[in-house]
């Protein structure tokens, strides 16, 4: 009888062990709620909690829960905001996967644009155009007259629905050592509005007479996007169609290859962030985001200025704005719904996303927001760092492109910096294998799930 | 005679000095980077002693995320794992090698097949479960998913396997059931294994990050190596915070091997010989 039941225990331990090493996931789970609301807005008579997911951290997150806080004590409607970290934007992007799948997503995510594809088209994302355009509590003027074009039109590019709200957003500049630069014989005259082939030039100069090279990508994939996207060309258009394979790139990645070659250029993604390197005085000159300016260091050894970046005598300039969105979820209530709007609203509203953006680096989502008394003091002090990126990314935003959310963008990102950094660096010697390496891997990737 | 093995004795001395340099680098030098300066951790050439000791590294990494509360999970989390998955792995492996019941090969072989799964796919299966079953946020969560490893079972087994069925038989004999045979006989006999599993999964758990990311929203539940994205951003890091964190996160482990190490290691070595 002992035996029997010993045997019965052990089945058991092995039922558990099937169980939870094999995940079998039969368990099924709630099916939550997918389908659009209407354009009503919800009774918010009872208190309402709602959640926001983000990869920010330390004063990124410092400045957000200020902002929540502020909203949680003085909004009327009984809502209270928590913020979740989730880690850096690959965990977020997993979890908010796995979330997706067993219907718990919060009522707020803030992720890229190419997660947010693969979300709308399973219809985990709610369109919050319906309380935009409301009314008594929208704020379309406001979307067409005071946002940053570029910012609303890549929340859009959705059928034209307005699917998030821009807040985390950045440009890209190019920081300069100014020291360095007039050691070796210029000026910033020089750097302002700079082709391409004086670029190449001036980091020969620094090459040949201080012997570090000029000039860095810190992202080599929005370099690699952004040099074709002043042909005209997107990387991978919406329709999947990737544009690799031309007589453009063909001509560019040979120049890049020719000045990384000669030790004029860093290889891109060499060291991750190049704010170390650039702080330490072991290159002239990098392009990278806006949101990186409070990373440089420059121990009060050297003179940082920011420019515009260098652009292809006869082409167009073309610079990238990225970053994460404030997307709301189906997975919520309409109440939640709701309250994911008002708060969305109250954190970009004009003084808000000045104070987000002059304390985080990101920039503000708000033309007014130029107007505040927070950007003018800002503006004020020669010293502050947000003073120098600020006016140029400002002019930079006015012929800022955003990259197609096609799905998976981030790994065929990946994956062309990958190939980039290869065939500069001699890696892939032909351009033929480099064009037909890169078709056939960021195919892979954006068809992946 | 004499000389040549003098030379041989310094040839060793050197070599595992040379080792337990290569070995300990890594961690000295996490050490000093969180004693450095922002600008000093990213200096070329980097220096190896910090030009200004910035001991209040540490008291600003420990503001920017709750890392007691952190730390108490991360010890409640690897505790309980190490429990779990050990009375988890012995009576599975028990019943694998000494109990006779139908299609029990054939079970085994299904648990071994389970291995040629990568973790991540069960990821998300594992992730919908827990959400069903309204565990996020709890140490179950945590715990339950990891306590059923077939590596540990198969690893067991393999040693129990190795002791005569005759043992088995006499202890019967004497009176003893499967369960006293069990814990008074094969489980003080496989001391070694239990240890080489204990650590293996202590480790694990202390080092585990995604899983505790995607189960818990809470701060109050997160552990220790979710505290260290803290300091990393999309748009640049926070070394020496990093560092000064994670010598946080490492210096425990590190106390517990130096008190500990003779019986692990005296615990694998005994449990090597009677294997």
């Amino acid at each position: 009888m002992k035996r029997k039941l010993f045997a019965s225990a052990m089945t058991g331990i092995l039922a558990v062990s099937a169980l939870t090493g094999c995940a079998s996931g039969e368990v099924t789970p709630n099916e939550g709620n997918k389908t659009p609301v209407a354009i009503e807005i919800p009774d918010m008579t009872e208190p309402t909690s709602i959640e926001m997911w983000h990869f920010m951290s330390g004063k990124q997150q410092e400045v957000l829960q200020s902002i929540i806080d502020e909203f949680n004590a003085t909004n009327n409607m009984n809502i209270t905001v928590s913020a979740v970290a989730q880690g850096k934007i690959p965990d977020l992007n997993k979890k908010v996967i796995a979330a997706e799948q067993s219907n718990t997503l919060p009522a707020i995510i803030n992720v890229y644009p190419d997660l947010a594809t693969g979300l709308i088209e399973k219809g985990a994302i709610y369109d919050i155009s319906s309380f935009a355009s409301h009314p008594e509590v929208g704020m379309e003027a406001e979307l067409k007259s005071d946002f940053v074009e570029a910012f609303i039109a890549e929340v859009s590019q959705w059928d034209g629905k307005l699917y998030g709200m821009p807040m985390t957003k950045s440009t890209e500049v190019i920081y300069v050592n100014k020291t360095l630069l007039e050691k070796i014989g210029y000026t910033e005259a020089d750097v302002q509005g700079m082709t391409m082939d004086k670029l190449a030039e001036i980091s020969k100069a620094a090459k040949e007479q201080l012997g570090i090279p000029g000039f860095g990508y810190d992202s080599g994939s929005n370099g690699f996007i952004s040099t074709l996207k002043m042909d005209g060309k997107n990387f991978v258009d919406l329709d999947g169609t990737i544009n690799v394979d031309n007589e453009w790139v063909r001509t560019f990645m040979d120049f890049y290859k020719e000045q990384v070659t000669n030790g004029y250029f860093r290889t891109p993604g060499e060291d991750g962030f190049l704010s170390g390197p650039f702080s330490n005085q072991q290159m002239l000159m990098y392009q990278g985001s806006t949101a990186g300016a409070s990373f440089i260091d420059t121990n009060g050894q050297f003179e940082l200025i920011a420019v515009e970046p260098a652009y292809f005598e006869g082409k167009d300039k073309a610079v990238i704005q990225q970053g994460g969105s404030l997307f709301v979820t189906t997975d919520v209530t309409p109440q939640e719904q709701f309250a994911a709007y008002e708060f969305i609203k109250f954190a970009t509203n004009t003084e808000n996303t000045a104070k987000f953006a002059t304390e985080t680096g990101y920039l503000p989502v708000r033309k007014s927001a130029a107007e505040t008394d927070i950007v003018k003091n800002i503006l004020a002090d020669p010293e502050a760092v947000y003073a120098k990126v600020y006016p140029v990314a400002q002019t930079a935003l006015g012929y800022a492109y955003y990259t197609p959310a096609v799905n998976n963008a981030q790994s065929a990102r990946s994956t062309i910096q990958e190939k980039f950094e290869a065939y500069v660096n001699g890696n892939i010697t032909d351009i033929e294998a480099f064009i037909q390496e890169s078709l056939a891997e960021v195919g892979t990737s954006i068809q992946r799930q | 005679m004499e000389k040549k093995m003098n030379i041989k004795v310094a040839l060793k001395y050197f070599l595992l000095t040379l080792f337990a340099i290569v070995t300990l680098f890594p961690f000295y030098w996490m050490m000093a980077s969180s004693l450095k300066t922002a600008f000093e951790v990213i200096q070329t050439p980097p220096t190896l002693v910090p030009n200004e000791f910035m001991w209040e590294n540490y008291g600003i990494a420990l503001t920017m995320a709750p890392f007691a509360r952190y730390f108490i999970n991360t010890v409640i989390v690897t505790a309980l794992s190490i429990v779990s998955s050990v009375i988890v792995a012995i009576l599975a492996a028990f019943a694998f090698s000494h109990l006779e019941f139908k299609g029990r090969d054939f079970i085994f072989s299904l648990f071994l097949a389970s291995m040629m799964i990568p973790g991540e796919v069960l990821i998300i299966t594992n992730f919908k479960t827990i959400s069903a079953l309204r565990w996020m946020d709890t140490y179950q969560a945590l715990v339950v998913p990891y306590m059923a490893n077939v590596l540990y079972i198969y690893m067991l087994r393999e040693f129990f396997l190795k002791i005569p069925k005759q043992l088995y038989f006499a202890a019967k004999v004497d009176g003893a059931n499967d369960w006293k045979f069990l814990w008074k006989i094969m489980v003080p006999m496989a001391k070694g294994s239990i240890i080489t599993i204990c650590i293996l999964v202590g480790i694990n758990s202390w080092n585990s990050f995604l899983w505790p990311l995607l189960v818990t929203n809470k701060e109050e539940m997160r552990l220790l190596s979710n505290g260290l994205t803290a300091f990393q951003s999309d748009a640049g890091n926070r070394y020496e915070l990093l560092m000064a964190a994670s010598t946080i996160i490492t210096i425990p482990v590190m106390v517990a091997y130096i008190f500990l190490h003779k019986k692990i290691m005296n615990g694998i070595t005994v449990g090597g010989v009677k294997g």
